[in-house]
């Protein structure tokens, strides 16, 4: 195994001090020292004096923490750590395929054949993929294993999704798939960048605008609207400023509503913005959800703001989709000026 | 002001615009027109840095509907236009962006720009109804603050600034996160009493703050997750806004 693989995997298990790599490790004194000050210089392992002794860390920042976990996770399988590290460029251009031929390893990654046949056999080795066929030789890649999120983690950097902005805010948002965000947890961290996790109570103090992280999930735009409909944020900001994008589809926002059993719910809503601004929603939408025949289920429309009590300009709307409604008009008011 | 990715702007061309906007405050503040400014501006001016967001829409109470017409020719040569509605009336001004600006936009940001941003100058009379017409709030024109208001460009204007008493007591109304973080920002400027007697001036708006009230409480006490809350957790601006708020609610109900 190289030096600084060892050196770095040997601190990943737990922290050492130059004395103790030199005793623990089949290496040079010579050798610990130098691989130390090219890890130290790369930021991988940092250093703590203790005295005499220099106590060595692992390093801060995402990537070197998800080098800690591959090394770690790459040992307990039985795998030397830098030929798992030497395979991760050509993973990578082959991971979004869920089965991988021969043929489109070897167009990917530039290997011949029989590099491609080895190195296929190599990722099932590493675990990181099963034979799915024989003739054809094919793999199916292991996506969801730990090790292979991890490697893939340090070789793609983040494609960052900047949502649609309709106002300048004092914060800036930034919707990240988790695995992104766990990135960006990491990178504020040694920066310093305030920022907060959207939907937890985890907020950073520091210098600069507050960056509101929110974790993307994997669903629609309209199933989006609808989670967010159940909150006042979501009423009075979110949704609207989803419906100026124009890619709400409100057929299918219809169809998901009534499977919810919310059609009069989202009928309401979208009513009401109708009558605070006629081309946010035009008269043809509403009167979709009106000719709904999936019926008009009593509900209460945001429990959460029952503490503030009923508007009582709002009981036609009430009366009409069969509601109990807990709005603040003003506050949706607002935010249809202000998006 | 309408938009759509105005974070991939450049800094420099968000500053112009503001410039912009902060021109047309102090043009208004030279004119013998009766004009407090309210809003996003106001708070500016009241806060400083603590208020970190660029500012581009100007809004702004005058004493009758007839300055209306005054600002039109004030502002003619701004290039504005005047639309007119049951509450007061938006002036839409165009951007002017220098051509060493413009080169600084790839293709999709300079289409963006000059077809899409615009500065949305709202003024009304001092009497701000809620949308169902049942409640008022109301703007003194003899109360405000002559201030010097910065912009986050180059540009340092002037505007009567009305009192922080009365923007807290006006935006106690309405219980988004915009307000309830605006009100976190602004109570160390506005003392409890003085709100209070603000609001109490004003028919039954007392009425409906005692209503909304709640909600910012929730809010700022953490039971509520929100936005504002977050903001003002990590501006360090969540200490004491809970009390202040009790305390107003306490002293809001005492006099009911």
């Amino acid at each position: 195994m190289n030096a600084d693989i060892a050196i770095f995997s040997a601190v990943s298990i737990t922290p050492q001090t130059i004395q103790e790599l030199t005793s623990i490790l089949p290496l040079s004194r010579h050798t610990v020292y130098k691989s130390v000050e090219r890890l130290s210089r790369a930021n991988l392992l940092s250093k703590q004096r203790l005295g005499k002794k220099v106590l060595l860390s692992v390093g801060r920042g995402y990537n070197t923490a998800k080098l800690q976990e591959i090394c770690i996770k790459a040992l307990s399988r039985g795998i030397d750590p830098d030929q798992l590290l030497a395979q991760s460029k050509r993973i990578a251009r082959i991971a979004d395929l869920d089965v991988v031929s021969a043929r489109q390893v070897q167009e990917r990654t530039g290997l011949s054949l029989p590099a491609a046949y080895r190195f296929m056999k190599l990722l099932e080795t590493f675990g990181l993929a099963k034979i799915e066929s024989m003739r054809p030789v094919a793999i199916r890649m292991l996506r969801s294993d730990e090790l292979f999120k991890a490697l893939l983690a340090i070789e793609r950097p983040g494609e960052e999704k900047i949502p649609l902005e309709l106002e300048e805010r004092p914060y800036l948002q930034r919707e990240l798939p988790p695995e992104e965000l766990e990135r960006r947890l990491f990178t504020n961290m040694v920066t310093r960048v305030p920022f907060a996790i959207d939907g937890t109570s985890f907020v950073t103090r520091g210098q600069g605008k507050l960056e509101l992280l929110t974790s993307t999930r994997n669903e629609t735009i309209e199933e989006k609207f609808m989670r967010l409909l159940s909150t006042p944020e979501g009423v009075e900001d979110a949704c609207i400023r989803m419906l100026r994008t124009n890619q709400v589809n409100y057929e299918q926002l219809l169809q998901l509503a009534r499977k919810r059993r919310m059609a009069n719910v989202v009928g309401c809503y979208l009513d009401i913005l109708h009558g605070i601004d006629e081309q946010l929603i035009p008269k043809s939408v509403v009167d979709l959800y009106k000719a709904d025949p999936a019926g008009r289920r009593h509900a209460v429309f945001l429990k959460q703001l029952k503490l503030i009590g009923k508007d009582v300009s709002l009981s036609r709307y009430a009366i009409e989709w069969n509601l109990e409604l807990y709005l603040d008009l003003d506050g949706i008011a607002h935010g249809v000026r202000s998006t | 002001m309408t938009v759509e990715s105005l974070r991939a702007l450049p800094e420099a061309v968000k500053q112009r615009i503001e410039d912009q906007s902060l021109r047309v405050v102090d043009k208004i503040w030279s004119s013998s027109i009766a004009f407090v400014l309210i809003g996003g501006w106001a708070v500016r001016a009241i806060a400083g840095p603590e208020h970190d967001r660029y500012t581009f829409d100007v809004d702004g109470v005058v004493d009758s509907q007839s300055r209306y017409s005054e600002l039109e020719e004030l502002l003619r040569e701004e290039g504005v236009k005047p639309s007119f509605s049951a509450w007061g009336c938006i002036f839409i001004k165009k951007l002017e962006l220098p051509e060493d600006l413009l080169q600084k936009l790839d293709k999709d940001q300079a289409a963006f720009v000059s077809e899409k941003c615009q500065i949305k100058l709202e003024f009304s009379t001092p009497r701000i109804y809620t949308s169902d017409g049942k409640h008022f709030f109301e703007f003194p024109m003899d109360k405000y603050q002559d201030r010097q208001v910065l912009s986050r460009g180059s540009f340092a204007g002037h505007a009567h600034v009305a009192l922080p008493e009365y923007i807290v007591a006006s935006k106690l109304g309405i219980s988004d996160w915009k307000n309830i973080y605006d009100v976190g920002v602004l109570c160390r400027f506005a003392r409890q009493e003085k709100v209070v007697k603000v609001i109490r001036t004003c028919d039954n708006w007392g009425e409906l703050v005692r209503r909304k009230i709640v909600r910012f409480r929730q809010e700022a006490e953490g039971k509520m997750k929100g936005t504002a809350y977050t903001l003002l957790k990590a501006k360090n601006l969540d200490r004491g806004y809970a009390a202040y708020l009790k305390e107003l609610q306490t002293q809001l109900t005492r006099g009911s």
